[in-house]
């Protein structure tokens, strides 16, 4: 029987090159080739907008030196989910706690770039290009991944942003668009009636011209999009029931997300931001509001994976655009900072911490020190899971970082 | 149990004489849970044929372009006709006709055990009742052959009652009055009831009764909703559950959705008064028994109060209400789901960022006592060499400092401040400077700004919103105004230092919660100076030409110039909840 | 399969065309003719067309002036929309003209410069300096290129696009020097690295302050360029008038408008647009006799280029409506064209709008058959200013057999296949809820259809 899969996975690639030389083949046509040639990994990019509070996500609880510098926003060691003998999670973070014991998910510790920048959008900017100010900026890391990716083979919607912001600088790409989605709505056929869905795709679906005409280009593309209609909307069917998301903005986005995976149409990178890390003053209540959205979303989403069968081929990755300086202001709340953890999340991460956690007795003008650059991680996510070359998208090389298990 | 059965009987006995030539109560089944009526609506029609403002109304609103050119349209003139039509066939004038069939009183009632709904006409005699309806089925039934068509009614008879039914509702005669449902079953009841008064009838429940008690005298027509048997019907009612799970929600509605979630029933009056009409809702409310939850609604004891509304000229609009924001907060873990307390604590993280650190929910609203007003006014524009292009009215909102000493500092500092990071920010932006002027005012002081227009921008073709803005900050006594306009700001703190010289204790003459009253003067002439932006946006949100938006618009504002003013008041007394809402036509009377 | 391009004949494709028969010259000949001038034309239109010689439609086409009646309204809009502030009515404000407007040809044009020379708002947020680059496009749209050219190179949108407005000695901006170049006027790998340099030195001192353009003469870098085969002092100006006098310019806007107006494939080689591209040289660069040229060619009304565009969004939905005189919320109606890939105002990224096979995919399709939905289940929308049903009886459509012929002539490209047509007939005949209703469906699914999405 495995042989005969085999056979038929190389075989139904063959047919998807030839038939689909646009990309036109049907959907399980197409996920079946993917599979065949190793082309299936998806990456999702969770942004978590406003500098999030390392030291009050994952916890140093172990050094005096944290308490001594947030005498009201600390967490007491009690309280924190441990994850060593020096290190544990926010409290609300019980999701990630779970996760990571389970084996899928990775801290990497201490992300920055040298000469930080603390302002929001030109830290953000950079952390979406990888370029600094007086550079070109018309295009983002993720949009340059996606003219690489579509080179090697292309897809019809490369790269999804879930969410009614604009477009992220991000997934700015000079030759393809990626689309914003605001609902899945986008993605299934508004009408109702069933007499007059069924004469359409008896009507779409002929067509009396020659192969590989424009004509035909339109019949086959437009059957297609019927097929992804039809699939978006049975994956949602059969994953209402299973998961049951939490209802907040990331939740929603993580699902639909979910659904767009599920109903597979080749899509490898997914982009979500979650707003209101600028916590300058009263933090606590915020801080630990927007971790439980977090840890909560996230945890549903990787047990939505589960289910659906997709965890092994999809890595999500959390940043923000800094941290927070180590001690907090009068207010209790803190100020723009430095380096701070990103996380990775998915069946194939390289679970545990990643990296030292930077030390609090060694500052710079109060705030952390970097020990990895934000661009090694990404050199480890676009060389060891997108299988991209990492200089190309990078404009230089960046030791990566491993951020997927060895197999 | 057996006292209320004994208490209904007793009731009956002693009632049903006097309660069948009132209204329609004792027809309808015991479990009717929405019961409106009409008493005179035969006075009430010929008082309007009669009312010589009415004329002059008929003519302003053919005036309105929308109305003149609906009133020439194909299916208005056939509407016409038909009435033409049945005035011939029962040879007297419509207004008439309809005079005797209501005019001895109209009943509505809804059941929920039949699904049925029932309207009771009680006609001014039984003959010209079945002359009328004789005259209409004939007319129907006509037009139906005509037509091609079967027809529309069934004659049938049911005890002594002429009964038609029709595809989706029946009507029946039985003595002199006209009952129409969409149920026969509720129907049959009915007439059962107009021929032998039943001894158990929605006249007999205790709610329905005590609520009747309480009926006005003045009113023409009355409502009675019987909340309690609704809330058991439909427990997932939002409505009825007393919850509004979001701070706005709250702080409107809370209080009134406490009490639908406690009360037994709803009535409203309404009064008709010589230009204008009003209708008082009630819902009974024991203010000993308020929760804890919605003190910052109803305040201690229920006896929070809004002070007397402020009126400047140019007055649009005015919310005076009682409101404890800041115990509101407090009580948000109790009030609110999780996902709302989490959007709270990020908004409160912002705001008080911008507070310079101070708590949000407990240092700055907590500096405030719950006597809130919001003012809005048309706004001169004469302070600016550039006028924007939209103009919106100015709005203040005043409130009572606690410890007027240190807020009014820590407020005028933070004021000043808003105002430097405006300017930095308005800087980069290119956007217009403000600069600020102090003056004293009475026995108080105010903080205005005024803006500087760059030299380049002087001559610019369009000027945009933020020319509307020159915030300004003014104390008085124990009261601060933060207003959009240092023009209304001083109007407000000279208006409050003349009521308070005035010695009338406005105190005295406020016991509202909440007061909204609103004048047309100033939202009219708000319309018209925008009426090119108003057209502009017409045409590009309904796809119209420059001639359909300008008849849109221009039949707006006619409709607004109607109108003169309103009020709405929530008020509680010891033992209820009542909302009192009003509105005036006083101006077709000038226009004469 | 397809006509090899390298078989079609220089001389005998940019000839006039000179149509000898009525099989020659039909509504179908003018409905292509609008459609691709224009966004499509209504049935009196067409008939008005009808006598009319290929020449004389084209050359009335590039000559047209906007009505002095939709120029005020135009800018009664433009004032409502910028005083308050409203970046996001911006699309709908260029829609209403695109629907009302009667100078099609060159609010056609107006487009292609603005994905041609692209900037978007959502990086210039400032709605009155993307309003000015738009006049500016709109005013040169068929005129003078290399004026058009210089005026872009100092529009404040633009230099603030391309992070070009501040432009340093000691660190030129090689951005805009490198579009200049490879986006608008030569082509890429028409230039060398060394260009770009040199480029991006003569126009250091090119700033923005206060949303104008402006000169600094202490950040320009006055030293010798040497640009091409040229040196010399150069400035900014004289860098733009080098690159435009490239024999690679006239051919790169050539082939570029050749795609714009006859076919998205099948048509390829130099040859094929020499003739243009001389002639353009010729006229000092003159866009319209260019245009005209291409609209009243063989090769314009030949089998390579009927039914051979994909309808870009605009054409796709501006079309519809044009072509049965229909009104709807502009707003709604601009927005959801962002879904389908193309929202005015807003180019994905530098490259403006790629169009041809990149306009259609899933997500696209799916949009297009939502948005048609949404749009005529909207009460906003009439035709005629009326019901659907009352437009088409005005027209004197009789039958539903009527109706879908009429609306194939009107809409389709290419003849639509007759079942699909005996499908349409029988919705109308036969299909539930009212015929206003069921007429609407039917058209929702009509223009949803492969076929139509074609120009």
């Amino acid at each position: 029987m495995l042989s005969n899969r085999r056979e038929f996975l190389q075989l139904a690639a063959a047919g998807a090159v030839t038939l689909g030389a646009q990309g036109l083949a049907p959907a399980f046509l197409r996920a079946a080739a993917r599979e065949a040639s190793g082309q299936n990994n998806v990456l999702v990019v969770i942004q978590m907008s406003g500098g999030n509070d390392g030291l009050n996500t994952v916890v140093p609880f172990a050094e005096d030196r944290y308490y001594k510098a947030r005498p009201k926003l600390a967490i007491a060691k009690n309280d924190v989910l441990k994850i060593d003998k020096r290190l544990g999670f926010n409290p609300v973070l019980r999701g990630f706690a779970d996760l990571l014991e389970a084996g899928h998910l990775g801290i990497v510790q201490g992300v920055g770039y040298p000469n930080p920048n603390r302002s929001h959008f030109e830290s953000m900017d950079i952390w979406h290009t990888c370029h600094r100010r007086s550079e070109d900026r018309n295009e983002g890391w993720l949009g340059r991944t996606v003219d690489q990716l579509q080179h090697a083979e292309r897809q019809e919607i490369p790269g999804v942003h879930v969410g009614n912001d604009r477009l992220p600088l991000a997934l700015f790409s000079r030759s393809h668009r990626i689309p914003s989605i605001q609902s899945m709505d986008q993605f299934h056929l508004k009408a109702k009636e069933e007499e007059s869905m069924q004469a359409f795709r008896r009507m779409a679906s002929q067509s009396t011209d020659s192969e590989g005409s424009m004509l035909d280009f339109l019949t086959t593309s437009t059957v297609t999009a019927l097929d992804v209609s039809q699939q978006i909307q049975e994956s949602i069917k059969s994953q209402s029931t299973a998961v049951d998301y939490p209802q907040t903005g990331l939740g929603r986005k993580l699902r639909s997300i979910s659904q767009l995976i599920s109903a597979d149409f080749g899509t490898r990178i997914f982009y979500a931001e979650i707003d209101g890390f600028d916590t300058h003053a009263l933090q606590a209540a915020a801080h630990t509001g927007l971790l439980r959205e977090l840890g909560e979303a996230v945890s549903a989403f990787v047990e939505d994976l589960t289910a659906t069968g997709n965890l092994d081929r999809v890595t999500t990755v959390c940043f923000s655009e800094f941290g927070r300086r180590v001690a907090e202001n009068a207010s209790e709340g803190t100020d723009h900072g430095t380096a701070a953890p990103m996380f990775l999340i998915g069946g194939q991460v390289q679970s545990g911490l990643i990296g030292k956690h930077p030390s609090l007795d060694d500052l710079e003008q109060g705030d952390l020190k970097f020990h990895t650059d934000f661009r090694q991680v990404y050199a480890g996510l676009l060389q060891q899971w997108l299988k991209c070359d990492s200089e190309k998208v990078l404009g230089e090389h960046f030791d990566p970082v491993s951020v997927i298990r060895k197999a | 149990m057996r006292v209320p059965v004994l208490a209904a009987v007793l009731a009956v006995f002693c009632c049903s004489p006097l309660m069948a030539e009132d209204g329609g109560e004792h027809l309808l089944p015991i479990s009717t849970v929405i019961y409106a009526e009409i008493d005179q609506p035969g006075d009430l029609i010929r008082r309007l044929r009669d009312d010589p403002a009415v004329p002059a109304l008929v003519e302003q609103l053919k005036q309105i372009p929308a109305i003149g050119q609906a009133l020439e349209e194909d299916d208005s003139v056939k509407a016409r006709e038909a009435l033409g039509i049945i005035e011939a066939q029962l040879g007297r004038e419509w207004e008439d006709v309809l005079t005797a069939l209501v005019e001895n009183g109209v009943t509505f009632g809804f059941d929920p055990l039949s699904q049925g709904a029932v309207l009771i006409l009680h006609a001014e005699s039984e003959e010209s009742l079945n002359e009328i309806v004789d005259g209409l089925v004939e007319l129907a039934n006509a037009d139906a052959e005509s037509k091609g068509k079967k027809a529309p009614f069934q004659e049938a008879e049911y005890r002594d009652a002429r009964v038609f039914r029709g595809d989706k509702f029946a009507f029946g005669i039985a003595a002199d009055r006209l009952v129409l449902t969409n149920k026969s079953e509720l129907g049959r009841r009915v007439i059962d009831a107009i021929y032998e008064t039943p001894t158990e009838s929605l006249a007999v429940r205790p709610n329905f009764q005590q609520a009747r008690d309480a009926r006005s005298e003045e009113s023409i027509g009355w409502l009675y909703v019987d909340l309690a048997t609704i809330r058991s019907a439909s427990p997932d009612e939002k409505l009825l559950q007393g919850k509004a799970d979001d701070p706005g929600g709250e702080i409107i509605l809370g209080g009134v959705l406490e009490g639908l979630s406690k009360a037994p029933y709803l009535t409203a009056d309404i009064m008709p008064g010589r230009r204008s009409v009003s209708a008082s809702f009630s819902i009974p409310l024991d203010r000993s028994k308020i929760s804890e939850e919605r003190v910052h609604y109803f305040g201690p004891e229920g006896k929070g109060q809004a002070a007397a509304p402020i009126h400047v000229p140019g007055n649009i609009l005015t919310i005076s209400t009682y409101r404890d924001l800041a115990l509101m907060l407090q009580r948000a873990g109790d009030l609110f789901n999780e996902s709302a307390n989490d959007g709270l604590a990020k908004a409160e993280t912002g705001l008080s960022t911008l507070f310079g650190g101070r708590s949000f929910s407990e240092d700055i609203l907590g500096a405030f006592s719950p006597r809130l007003q919001l003012v809005v006014a048309q706004q001169s524009y004469d302070r600016l060499d550039t006028k924007p292009s939209i103009k919106l009215p100015a709005f203040a909102l005043v409130a009572e400092m606690r410890d007027p000493e240190a807020t009014r500092g820590a407020f005028r500092r933070n004021f000043m401040n808003a105002i430097g990071f405006f300017n930095i920010v308005g800087a980069m932006k290119g956007n217009p400077q403000l600069e600020l002027d102090f003056e004293d005012i009475d026995d108080g002081e105010l903080i205005s700004t005024r803006i500087v227009t760059p030299a380049d921008k002087k001559d610019q073709e369009v000027v945009p919103l933020t020319y509307n803005y020159a915030p300004a900050m003014g104390f008085n006594d124990q009261l601060m105004v933060i207003s959009s306009t240092g023009e209304l700001a001083r109007q407000i703190l000279t208006q409050v230092s003349e009521d308070a010289r005035a010695e009338t204790s406005p105190e005295a003459e406020a016991t509202a919660n909440t007061i909204l009253q609103f004048s047309t003067d100033g939202i009219f002439e708000l319309l018209l100076a925008n009426r090119e932006h108003l057209i502009a946006q017409n045409m590009l949100k309904e796809g119209h030409t420059r001639v359909e938006a300008e008849t849109e618009i221009d039949s707006g504002i006619e409709i607004v110039k109607l109108f003169d003013k309103g009020r709405l008041e929530l008020s509680s007394s010891d033992d209820t909840l009542d909302l009192d809402i009003s509105i005036s036509w006083d101006r077709i009377q000038k226009a004469e | 399969m397809n006509p090899a391009s390298n078989s079609i004949d220089p001389e005998w494709a940019w000839a006039p065309y000179e149509p000898t028969g009525a099989e020659d010259w039909s509504l179908a000949h003018v409905a292509h003719f609008h459609r691709r001038a224009g966004f499509g034309a209504n049935w009196q239109t067409l008939q008005e067309s009808l006598p009319l010689s290929p020449v004389t439609l084209a050359t009335q086409a590039v000559s047209q002036v906007e009505s002095a009646e939709v120029e005020s309204s135009s800018q009664a809009l433009v004032t409502s929309i910028l005083a308050a502030g409203g970046l996001n009515q911006l699309p709908a404000w260029w829609i209403h003209r695109l629907l009302q407007g009667s100078a099609t040809l060159r609010e056609k044009m107006t487009i292609f410069w603005h994905g041609h020379f692209a900037t978007s708002g959502a990086k210039v947020r400032d709605p009155q300096l993307l309003l000015r680059q738009n006049r500016l496009l709109r005013e040169h749209a068929l005129g003078d290129f290399a004026a058009m050219v210089h005026e872009v190179s100092k529009d404040p949108a633009m230099l603030m696009y391309l992070d070009s407005d501040s432009n340093r000695k000691v660190h030129p901006n090689e951005n805009f020097a490198r579009e200049l170049m490879e986006l608008f006027t030569l082509g890429e790998g028409r230039y060398s690295e060394q260009d770009i340099r040199e480029l991006a030195r003569c126009f250091t001192g090119w700033e923005v302050r206060r949303n104008e353009y402006r000169f600094n003469p202490y950040q320009h870098d006055d030293g010798t360029k040497r640009l091409f085969d040229q040196r010399g002092q150069f400035g900014g100006e004289q860098g733009v008038d080098i690159v435009l006098d490239r024999e690679d310019c006239p051919r790169f806007i050539a082939g570029k408008l050749v795609r714009y107006f006859v076919a998205d494939e099948g048509l390829s080689g130099e040859e094929l647009i020499e003739p243009l591209a001389v002639e353009f040289r010729e006229s000092g660069l003159q866009i319209a006799p260019l245009v005209q040229r291409i609209l009243s060619s063989n090769l314009f009304y030949s089998e390579h280029a009927r039914a051979r565009k994909f309808r870009s969004p605009i054409e796709f939905a501006v079309g519809f409506l044009r072509t049965l005189d229909g009104s709807t919320n502009l707003i709604g109606f601009s927005n959801s064209l962002k879904d389908l890939g193309q929202l005015l105002f807003f180019p994905p990224n530098v490259k403006g709008w790629n169009g041809g096979r990149e306009w259609i995919n899933s997500s696209t399709l799916l949009a297009r058959a939502n948005m048609m939905h949404d749009l005529l289940a909207r009460s906003e929308t009439r035709f005629g200013g009326g019901d659907l049903q009352e437009y088409c009886d005005s027209q004197g459509w009789a039958d539903p057999e009527e109706v879908v012929d009429r609306l194939s002539t009107l809409l389709l490209a290419l003849p639509l296949n007759s079942e699909a047509s005996t499908e349409l007939t029988q919705l109308l005949e036969s299909g539930s809820g009212d015929p206003e209703k069921r007429l609407r469906r039917a058209l929702a699914l009509f223009v949803s259809l492969p076929v139509y999405q074609l120009a």
